[in-house]
């Protein structure tokens, strides 16, 4: 999962979609999840599937790719579906749910911008667990940053091979190293934060909640999936 | 893996309510017990344990399907409560991004915090006889083991199975109904948890002794450069056991 790109994505993109408000379309996220988990038919879902596709597609965003992305529940659906007795359709079931809600939470996520979603969220979540969202998604770059440039350095000099135990050590401790250097760099930024006066809680815009014209899409497409679900059944 | 990699729509609503009930009660325990403790460093700390837990959870084993959860080293580094926020953290920015189902945030946060409450414990009783690799890696099968089988007590108590619950294509159950396992249901189709623990059982042990040895070796490194990274997870309970007048070792 490139959630680098994914935020590429989500800040880069100027279709009807990104303009939305985060509103709208976390509410058409929860009304297409309220679909899914409704779905009994695997029309229904394909069919929701298809109009999400549609949209990413419409939205001008490499949908094979997110797509993609999306199977990736599946694969760990195997063992589950595995397990699943009741026959084929069942199996499909699974899949295709999985498949459609991961799709759909992706439709958001690459169409909103990160910081806009955790501000909507921090409306309901404790200021420790707002702030840590964010803490945790900018710690995420800082640590893929880190553990890419040391890697490269480490294979340079020629101390990692694929096969050897030594190098399994050496992973572990390129990765103990990432971990301090990122702990660093936020500790310093959170010194940063507090010089600039912070007080248990990062400030964050209410630009998630500013409806505009483009909102009716979403709500379209969430009403739609739920109408299309119970219809379908 | 021992989280449950279970689509939205399956386990019956009543038990995701109740594991969102419970994860709430945890993360309100959790934000209690932090509140005073090690608050100027608590932030940044939590942010990179819970990426780092994120970018193991995403680069799974395809093979085998499994992926590393590195909930035993949140533990030790962070401490249980701490640590237990990580592990809702980490599910809810995984099914922001469609990996695990946003409904099933709540019944994950109970598993994979279990792990980081389990391993700092069992890690700080067995750190008193072993040194800090050897009960990392104990800690890591032990814990993950139990809480495997927590996950499929989980799936045996809900008895998971899929589409039955709000009717599914052979059942003319209504749109709302729920109940547990109906006869007819249960004929259909179900999992089959013999089968499935096995499954799970099998390949997990192979992820549970790959996460042992990785877990084991940063937490040497961690021990020979900053071994108070180690010890802090402890101090921070031991702060707030002080601070209502009981002993702290």
């Amino acid at each position: 999962m490139e959630l680098a790109q994914i935020d590429q994505w989500a800040v880069g993109g100027a279709s009807a979609w990104h303009r939305a408000s985060t509103l709208a379309k976390i509410l058409s996220t929860t009304l297409l999840l309220g679909a899914v988990i409704v779905a009994t038919d695997w029309r229904a879902l394909a069919a929701i599937y298809a109009a999400l596709f549609l949209i990413l597609a419409f939205a001008r965003l490499p949908v094979f790719k997110i797509a993609l992305i999306a199977a990736y529940p599946a694969l760990f659906s195997i063992l589950f579906a595995l397990s699943a007795t009741g026959g084929i359709g069942i199996v499909v079931l699974i899949f295709a749910r999985g498949c459609t809600a991961a799709l759909a939470m992706l439709l958001l996520i690459t169409t909103t911008p990160y910081v806009e979603i955790f501000a909507a969220l921090g409306r309901v979540l404790p200021a420790l667990i707002a702030d840590g969202l964010f803490a945790t998604y900018r710690a995420f770059f800082i640590l893929l940053e880190t553990f890419a440039r040391l890697v490269t350095s480490v294979r340079l000099r020629g101390g990692y091979s694929r096969w050897k135990l030594k190098s399994m050590t050496q992973m572990a401790e390129v990765i103990g190293v990432t971990f301090l250097h990122a702990l660093d760099l936020a500790e310093q930024s959170h010194a940063a934060l507090h010089l600039r006066g912070y007080a248990g809680k990062i400030p964050a815009s209410d630009k998630w909640r500013r409806v505009n014209a483009n909102d009716g899409l979403p709500v379209m497409l969430g009403v739609g999936a739920v109408v299309v679900t119970l219809l379908v059944r | 893996m021992s989280h449950l990699h279970i689509p939205d729509g399956i386990i019956p609503p009543l038990w995701l309510a109740l594991g969102f009930l419970v994860t709430g009660l945890m993360l309100a325990l959790a934000l209690r017990n932090v509140r005073d403790a090690d608050s100027a460093r608590r932030l940044p700390r939590l942010g990179i344990v819970a990426a780092l837990m994120l970018i193991g959870m995403m680069a799974e084993i395809a093979v085998i399907g499994y992926h590393i959860n590195l909930s035993v080293l949140a533990g030790i580094l962070l401490g249980p409560w701490l640590g237990f926020i990580a592990a809702f953290l980490v599910n809810l920015i995984l099914a922001l991004f469609g990996h695990g189902g946003i409904t099933v945030i709540g019944l994950n946060s109970l598993i994979i915090g279990s792990e980081t409450i389990l391993g700092w414990a069992v890690f700080r009783a067995l750190t008193r006889n072993l040194n800090p690799r050897a009960s990392a890696a104990l800690t890591v099968v032990s814990t993950l083991a139990l809480s495997t089988t927590l996950m499929l007590g989980i799936i045996a108590l809900t008895q998971t199975q899929p589409a039955l619950q709000f009717g599914g294509p052979e059942s003319d159950a209504p749109l709302f109904q729920f109940e547990l396992l109906p006869d007819k249901a249960q004929a259909i189709s179900q999992i089959d948890l013999a089968r499935f623990a096995q499954f799970v059982y099998f390949f997990g042990a192979i992820g549970w002794i790959l996460e042992a040895v990785f877990t084991a070796l940063v937490v040497g490194f961690f021990a020979r450069v900053r071994p108070d990274l180690l010890a802090s997870g402890a101090r921070v309970v031991a702060a707030k056991e002080n601070h209502f007048g009981t002993r702290a070792d």
